[in-house]
């Protein structure tokens, strides 16, 4: 029999992976019924997940063309460097904006029901990995067209920079959920932080680029950067900064262990304040 | 066997003293140099409550509004968690604190009960067995697929009860849910819940109805100002609240409090009085009741006088809103009188709550659910019919009866 015991909120208690696996359902609902509203809403859809980044590419492979400089030393056309990068960031930004407003927007729920309050950014995460795939697909087609083909290491290469993005997404969007219900400031702070990272990454521009030392540094501690030059060598088998994947996993593996730590420790507020 | 509940000694302290419950990064920056304005005030919601109860037993909450009953209900639903002392639950436990959570107008019926049941707790798998079931009871079969926004009120309602009235749990948690929908569908849920109860499930209940309280739960937990005052047997501990909660407040102020209200409009003080404008808490039938309500109107925005009009078994019994004509459009101090007729009440206790209400856009302004209370009494002998006893209901107007041959 199941026996619960309630009490004040102790000093430290890690996530009770039993509980969280008898609440899977609820997890897979709140993320179907986010996809479901989403897709009913936009009258395009899909095509919105798409055309996102492909216009965004435009944008800047027209700029490019514009003041005829290209801001990449890669043997990769800047189309295809630009739009995979593109890709990637939107996983990333849209989740972040997500996870970081999951508590706030669900106050509702939160001040009534009960399952696991790591669910609402975990959700918002599924969500925008949903988002993530599709847009995907249209990397194919460019692809094939420049005649870039991946090795066979994609097989496990993918799977890491997701594993690697995941725990970004989490440990950032659990930190700032959670403090976003004490603090609404964070609803500012977040669009311009994330701002911030897009201009210091290799989103549209590689790093050979940068003359100033000390952006040099921010740009290989922003740890989008290993991750997404990742996410290149393994679909277009570019070079990669070993050294700058090891610092950005690092600060990953960092990021997300204090994002959850702070979030499981004020969790147990967020029915009394949101 | 061990009881299926055990409390024990639980508290719950809450923050009180800011007008908004969150924080700005201002305010923490503040507490960070320790510059405190005012101090903080902490309020005792629960103050050591313990009690047990067994597998199968049906237990009623009382009490009066912030007396903690819904507290008690959101830390055994683990909502929010208790400031000191434990509470051990021994069984799958489901809370329904309120019908219809997480309901999206978008999403069809269906979609919504699988949402709805996933949130509260259910399997894919059995909210798909019960699907037939929920769909039934709720009687929404041709709409299926329909998102529920074009749904009435009624129907929505119906489905997010049919959702929850099929949870399966040892110990169910309800807050107060009995309390919506129409007169045929409440006795259908309540038939529901009767069925529910005699299933053997442990339920918690927390109402205002004393009918439903009497009707379902062996025993009741009286609470007062967070504390536990009484826990026996229901029709003794509704019989001893029924008695304290009609106090003979017929007069109430906000004077010494800045008034009561939001940033439209603040109550002043409201108080009963005869046509002698003698103001006092017992009337005969043969009185009128004249309701004065005495505000300040602090924006030139129209908002209208309710006055609800309960019985003493918390039944709305009417709504009486405010004609437009008589709507102040200056901003300043007022006071209005709503004369409720002779010969309409009854005898018995009822008490009036106060509302000041805006329409476009619908906002409560403010609601004073237990404002202020009157009795009605009557001398039964000068009654022209052989039953010297008090009838049955709440209303008893002079009606003609004329024999006609």
């Amino acid at each position: 029999m199941t026996e619960i015991i309630i009490k004040p909120p102790s000093k430290f208690v890690f996530f009770d992976f039993k509980e969280l696996s008898e609440f899977k359902d609820t997890l897979f609902f709140l993320a179907w019924k986010d996809i479901k509203i989403k897709y009913k809403q936009a009258l395009l859809g899909f095509l919105w997940v798409i055309l996102q980044p492909v216009l965004m590419t435009a944008v800047f492979v027209v700029f490019s063309i514009a003041t005829n400089f290209t801001p990449i030393e890669s043997n990769v056309p800047y189309i295809l460097f630009v739009l995979s990068g593109m890709i990637l960031w939107n996983l990333f930004s849209s989740a972040i904006t997500q996870t970081t407003q999951s508590i706030v927007s669900n106050a509702h729920i939160i001040k009534k029901i009960y399952f696991p309050r790591i669910f609402f950014p975990l959700s918002s995460l599924l969500v925008s990995t949903f988002d993530f795939l599709i847009s995907f697909i249209i990397l194919i087609p460019f692809m094939i067209y420049f005649n870039v083909y991946p090795q066979w290491q994609v097989i496990f290469l993918l799977p890491m920079v997701y594993l690697l993005i995941t725990m970004l997404i989490l440990g950032i969007g659990s930190f700032f959920s959670a403090l976003n219900v004490k603090y609404r400031d964070v609803k500012y702070i977040i669009p311009f932080m994330v701002q911030l990272m897009f201009f210091v990454s290799p989103v549209f521009y590689s790093n050979h680029y940068i003359n100033i030392q000390w952006i040099k540094v921010a740009y290989y501690f922003n740890p989008i950067t290993g991750i997404i030059e990742l996410f290149r060598y393994a679909l277009f088998n570019t070079t990669i900064n070993v050294e700058g994947l090891l610092i950005s996993s690092l600060i990953c593996i960092i990021v997300f262990v204090l994002g959850l730590l702070y979030f499981r420790k004020v969790e147990y507020n967020f029915a009394d304040i949101s | 066997m061990k009881p299926i509940l055990t409390v024990e000694h639980i508290e719950k302290i809450y923050r009180i003293g800011s007008l908004h419950n969150y924080y700005t990064l201002r305010d923490g920056l503040r507490n960070l140099f320790h510059i405190h304005k005012n101090k903080k005030e902490y309020v005792k919601a629960l103050d050591d409550i313990s009690f047990e109860i067994n597998a199968g037993e049906k237990v009623g909450i009382i009490g009066r509004n912030g007396a903690g009953k819904s507290t008690l209900l959101k830390i055994l639903s683990r909502i929010t968690l208790p400031t000191k002392g434990r509470a051990i639950l021994r069984g799958k436990v489901a809370s329904l604190l309120e019908v219809g959570t997480g309901f999206h107008g978008e999403l069809t019926g269906r979609e919504n009960i699988y949402f709805n049941g996933a949130i509260l707790g259910m399997k894919r798998t059995e909210i798909k067995r019960k699907l037939d079931e929920i769909v039934a009871f709720a009687g929404v079969e041709k709409f299926l697929d329909t998102p529920v926004k074009h749904y009435s009120s009624g129907m929505q309602l119906r489905l997010a009860f049919a959702v929850a009235a099929h949870l399966d749990a040892d110990i169910l948690l309800i807050d107060e849910v009995l309390a919506v929908g129409d007169a045929e569908f409440q006795k259908k849920s309540m038939g529901k819940m009767d069925e529910v109860s005699k299933s053997g499930r442990t339920i918690l209940f927390v109402s205002h109805n004393m009918n439903a309280i009497e009707q379902f739960c062996s025993s009741t937990i009286y609470l007062e100002k967070g504390k536990i005052k009484l826990f026996d047997k229901t029709h003794f501990v509704i019989e001893k609240y029924l008695s304290e909660f009609a106090q003979e407040v017929h007069v109430k102020s906000w004077e010494n409090v800045g008034g009561y209200g939001d940033d439209v409009v603040r109550l002043i003080n409201v108080s009963l009085c005869n046509e002698q404008n003698e103001k006092k808490y017992f009337y005969d039938r043969s009185e009128k009741i004249n309701i004065i309500v005495h505000f300040t109107l602090l924006k030139k925005i129209e908002t209208y006088l309710n006055l609800h009009v309960y019985s003493i078994n918390n039944e709305k019994l009417m709504v009486l809103v405010q004609d437009k004509n008589e709507i102040p459009t200056e901003t300043g101090q007022y006071t209005i009188k709503a004369e409720i007729p002779s010969h309409l009440f009854n005898s018995g206790k009822y008490y009036i709550g106060v509302a000041f209400t805006t329409y476009s856009p619908y906002k409560v302004n403010l609601f004073d659910e237990q404002c202020v209370f009157f009795e009605i009494t009557e001398d039964m002998s000068l009654r022209n019919h052989p039953f010297k006893t008090r009838l049955p209901g709440y209303f008893l107007p002079e009606v003609n009866f004329e024999l006609i041959k």
